[in-house]
């Protein structure tokens, strides 16, 4: 599914070249649930970002579903990532001015999707979260373990086959962190691809696949 | 998805009261000064268009090219009209009114009404021009001698009824004479400069006075109006005229006749000539206002252009997270100019209410009528919609692609906003252009206002305190006016009387003299004063060589008179004028000699946006229109009734009129005064609104800075170190706005007071102080956020990251 060929990502300044990511060399398949740690710094966020599609690498070749995206035009490349990636932050970062429904249905709504189909999937999905009681709440009006809900419903709404989370758990309590990771691994096993970033030994223990990262390169990949 | 957009901006300016308040409070005033004053250009443009063939109209105004200058009439000759459309087919109608200025006594009933706003009127004119009757019937009512034509006004005036047609009453028009009404006029529109509320037949005057009189190549006072073939140049009317004038006009009146036509459409805006019906419009005011009123405007987008953008930190993340989404570049756009377009559709929706109840005020306050149901018309929607569109996108479009072009990598991982560098010159650039302007205005309502207080208060050579005008009806008094006199001074709280034809401000003759002085005297003119003998003690203007008229030497009211220092050069008598003669030409055409007694200054008997023309002084003949009578200023209210009194009994029939010469010379600039009103008034909306935006702007940025203030004072800055370097970036703004805006606003102001022959000159110091004072403002706009953000608590700034 994805393909990563010595990747690089640097940063030109004046007088030195700085690595962020330096020969990274990767294959993710269908159905694998990753997770990607390492010390700060080691370039864990800007590994995601590039197989995000949100960020380019400076250096190297990148398939996704064989297809050479870094040979892609801006608009093409946008195009596979509004249809086959989605986004939880740590953060969360749902947008304040929306409501738990409309945070959820905006991807329908970048993607082009018909009114009546937005509102059956939109209903499923917080049908399936147990969120109806909450659709018309606001972010700041919900926990933050809530939020994340709300976070990775609206990544899983336009139907991806890749779902890409960084430290998704970061500003959670142990419990309710607890409870996002069992959802992700329930979404592995009716097939979803993930990747996320942790710190969090526990968290990789959900995972399949530990992939350690320093100082811009692979140092360790596991499966368990 | 519009829909969706719609809601989100919508959700957006409710989640943000105070930033979409400051947006809004500004652009609604932005948007209704600017309506506000295109409905009053709207008005202006509209005058005389209210008849059918408007574009084919023309009026024919006159210049007599004279040895003290050119002076330019509305009115021409009589036979100039009906000869040129003898001459040339495609003028293929004409109309005249004559008689403008005479004051005549109506008696109904032995009722007795003064009116002066009367003339007469071709047979046609009613046909000519399309004023609405409510009955009669145009094409015969001005048909017979002796027929009159009501307004609507001047029929519930009269007769109590606006049913007037049939009824009769007396006029003293030339003689006193029966009229009939013929037909009734509705009131005339406001936007027509031709008013009058009476109209006699001009046959009256064919069968009183000689028949010639309605075809005559002499004499002037004919308002003629004629309408051309469409598509007939304008020179060949001028050459036909040519034609005219060397066929019919003697080789010694050739320079009394020098016609031009104007179309009828350009006479309120761009004409204002002595005797005009009523006074015009001025093009340079309706420039102005236009000027202004696209300033506000500016000023107010600009406004929404720079919060947007400075509000773009706090956005940027959501930019952010609706990328990775999805959200392509040209949906954001979308989204942000929505919530633009949707701000300044509020904006102007309240802007539509406001202006619909004050345009009344408003246009009442610069002497026009537009009435609240002005709004609701067409043109003002259709620019309201262009507005909305204009300030929606052209202020949206910055911040729009601005916003929109964040990566969302950058943006959701710090809290840094990409490109805030730059967008910040940009966004200074902003804020300099609205000070320029704001300062621009500041400096134009001081210059204006610096102009208006130099005419009122200029010493003109002549006392205007406490001078009481009464006006001579009908010359009532005249052939008693020495005893009139006498009666008057015996009352203590009257100086001083005295007579005269004219008023200062007003209109005085053009005399034709010799001189024995002036080498070639043909056409040598003066203008003549025409006073009794007391009038320099009343007005206290002093002879300065010479001697003043004394009633008790016969002489000096037959041949004596007094020059001012203008024609004394003019005369050639620079080595002396007093005890000189030169000869002056009566009325009746003779030439009577006269001796020059005293030589006065250069007093200012025009209005001040004219300079001083040569001129004399002398008891011409028993004519005379105004009393001029100095009051005690200690007894004025007694001594108004004292010659009320005494008018009564000298001329019972004639209604008492009287006015203040210094009220009557400061109307003289009445319309130089509306317009610093206008101008204060949007001048400080202007300013109102420039910091506004500064407001704003200083919220935005002194919060971004908050951290740096935070380490500053950590380090041990103290409240007033942090102010100053908060406001100095600001004060430096408004310092670069004043060195843009000096040089335009004295190329302005420059351009202004060419208008007026004496005029104030610009002053540096005008310019300081408006400077100071923008930046004054600026500072104390500011202050109210940057003192807060410099005595917060530097802990609480710190902990957040």
């Amino acid at each position: 599914m994805i393909k990563l060929k010595d990747i690089d990502k640097y940063i030109d300044s004046k007088y030195q070249r700085t690595f962020i990511l330096k020969g990274i060399d990767l294959e993710i398949e269908q159905g694998e649930f990753v997770t990607i740690m390492g010390p700060s710094g080691a370039g864990k966020s800007t590994l995601m970002n590039i197989i995000g599609m949100l960020d380019e690498p400076s250096q190297g070749e990148y398939y996704f579903f064989d297809e050479p995206i870094h040979r892609m035009k801006e608009r093409k490349r946008s195009d596979l990532h509004k249809h086959h990636i989605g986004f939880v932050f740590q953060a969360y970062h749902l947008i304040d001015e929306l409501t738990v429904y409309e945070n959820i249905e905006t991807p329908l709504l970048y993607k082009g999707v018909k009114s009546a189909e937005r509102k059956s999937l939109v209903a499923e999905m917080l049908d399936r979260f147990q969120m109806v009681a909450k659709k018309d709440l606001f972010p700041e009006q919900l926990s933050g373990g809530q939020q994340q809900l709300v976070g990775v419903a609206r990544a899983l709404i336009g139907q991806p086959k890749l779902l890409l989370a960084d430290e998704p758990t970061g500003n959670l309590h142990t419990d309710q962190a607890e409870e996002i990771m069992k959802l992700f691994q329930k979404l592995n096993s009716e097939g979803m691809t993930i990747v996320q970033v942790t710190h969090s030994k526990a968290n990789a223990a959900y995972g399949k696949r530990t992939i350690n990262l320093l100082d811009g390169a692979v140092e360790t990949d596991d499966r368990h | 998805m519009i829909k969706n957009y719609f809601k989100v901006a919508l959700r957006t300016i409710q989640k943000n009261p105070g930033y979409a308040a400051v947006n809004i409070f500004g652009l609604t005033l932005g948007i209704s000064s600017f309506l506000l004053i295109f409905l009053v250009v709207q008005y202006e443009f509209s005058f005389d268009k209210q008849h059918a063939d408007w574009q084919n109209i023309y009026r024919i105004n006159n210049e007599l090219q004279l040895s003290s200058g050119n002076y330019k009439y509305p009115t021409c000759t009589s036979a100039l009209a009906p000869g040129l459309q003898q001459a040339m087919p495609e003028v293929y109608d004409y109309t005249r009114l004559s008689g403008g200025g005479q004051q005549v006594v109506i008696e109904i009933d032995a009722e007795f009404f003064k009116e002066d706003e009367l003339f007469f009127a071709d047979k046609n004119f009613l046909q000519f021009f399309d004023f609405e009757l409510l009955s009669g019937n145009p094409a015969e009512a001005l048909n017979a001698p002796n027929s009159a034509v009501l307004t609507e006004r001047a029929a519930i005036k009269y007769f109590g009824t606006t049913n007037a047609v049939g009824k009769t009453f007396k006029a003293n028009a030339n003689q006193v004479t029966q009229y009939n009404v013929t037909a009734v006029l509705k009131d005339l529109p406001e936007s027509s400069h031709i008013q009058f509320e009476l109209l006699f037949s001009n046959e009256t005057l064919r069968v009183n006075n000689d028949n010639n009189v309605l075809f005559n190549w002499n004499g002037d006072g004919y308002y003629s109006y004629f309408k051309l073939k469409e598509g007939t140049s304008e020179a060949r009317v001028l050459s036909t005229m040519a034609e005219l004038k060397a066929q019919n006009i003697p080789e010694d009146r050739q320079n009394m006749f020098n016609p031009e036509i104007i179309p009828l459409a350009d006479i309120h805006l761009h004409s204002n000539l002595r005797n005009e019906i009523v006074p015009n419009g001025n093009i340079d005011f309706v420039y102005i206002f236009s000027a202004v009123a696209i300033f506000i405007l500016v000023i107010a987008g600009i406004n929404y252009m720079n919060l947007a953008t400075a509000r773009s930190a706090k956005r940027a993340q959501e930019v952010g997270i609706r990328k990775v989404l999805g959200a392509v570049k040209n949906q954001l756009m979308t989204q942000f100019l929505s919530e633009s377009i949707i701000l300044t559709g509020l904006s102007a929706v309240l802007s539509l209410v406001i202006i619909s109840t004050l345009i009344g005020p408003f246009s009442g306050f610069i002497d026009r009528s537009i009435g609240w149901s002005a709004v609701l018309q067409a043109p003002v929607l259709l620019v309201t919609l262009l507005i909305v569109l204009i300030i929606g996108f052209g202020s949206g479009i910055y911040p729009a692609i601005f916003l929109s072009s964040f990566r969302p990598v950058v943006v959701l991982k710090s809290k840094l906003v990409p490109g805030m560098g730059s967008s910040g010159i940009f966004r200074k650039a902003l804020v300099v252009f609205q000070f320029a302007i704001s300062i621009v205005m500041i400096i134009g309502t001081a210059v204006v206002y610096d102009q208006l207080t130099y005419m009122k208060n200029k010493p003109l050579g002549y006392e205007k305190e406490n001078i009481m005008l009464v006006s001579n009806t009908n010359q009532a008094v005249t052939p008693q006016i020495k005893t009139f006199k006498t009666e008057l001074m015996k009352f203590a709280g009257i100086e001083s009387v005295s007579a005269s034809l004219s008023k200062p401000g007003g209109l005085r003759p053009i005399i034709f003299i010799r001189s024995e002085t002036v080498v070639d005297d043909e056409g040598l003119n003066l203008a003549g004063i025409n006073i009794d003998l007391d009038y320099f003690n009343t007005m206290n203007i002093e002879v300065v060589e010479g001697r003043n008229f004394d009633p008790n030497i016969p002489t000096d009211s037959t041949q004596a008179i007094i020059v001012n220092k203008k024609a004394v050069q003019e005369l050639n008598m620079q080595d002396g004028a007093v005890g000189k003669y030169i000869d002056v030409q009566s009325f009746q055409g003779n030439w009577d000699r006269k001796q020059i007694i005293g030589v006065i200054d250069n007093i200012n008997f025009e209005p001040l946006q004219r300079g001083t023309e040569s001129c004399f002084y002398a008891n011409f003949f028993p004519v005379y229109q105004h009393f001029y009578i100095k009051l005690n200023p200690g007894m004025v209210n007694a001594s108004i009734q004292e010659v009320e009194r005494v008018w009564q009994e000298f001329a019972p029939d004639q209604p008492f009129e009287y006015s203040f010469l210094e009220d009557d010379l400061n109307s003289l600039y009445q319309s130089e005064e509306q317009l610093s009103q206008v101008v204060i008034y949007f001048a400080f909306l202007a300013v109102l609104i420039a910091s506004l935006g500064l407001f704003g702007l200083a919220s935005f940025s002194t919060e971004q800075r908050i951290k740096e203030i935070g380490v500053r004072k950590v380090l041990g800055a103290s409240v007033s170190e942090i102010l100053f370097i908060l406001s100095k970036d600001f004060a430096l703004l408004v310092v670069l706005a004043f060195v843009v805006a000096a040089p335009l606003a004295y190329y302005l102001a420059d351009w202004w007071l060419q208008n007026f022959a004496f005029s104030v000159n610009v002053s540096v110091l005008t310019f300081v102080l408006s400077g100071l004072g923008a930046l004054l403002i600026a500072l104390l706009t500011v202050s109210y956020k940057t003192l807060a953000a410099a005595r917060s608590n530097p802990v609480k700034a710190l902990r957040s990251e």
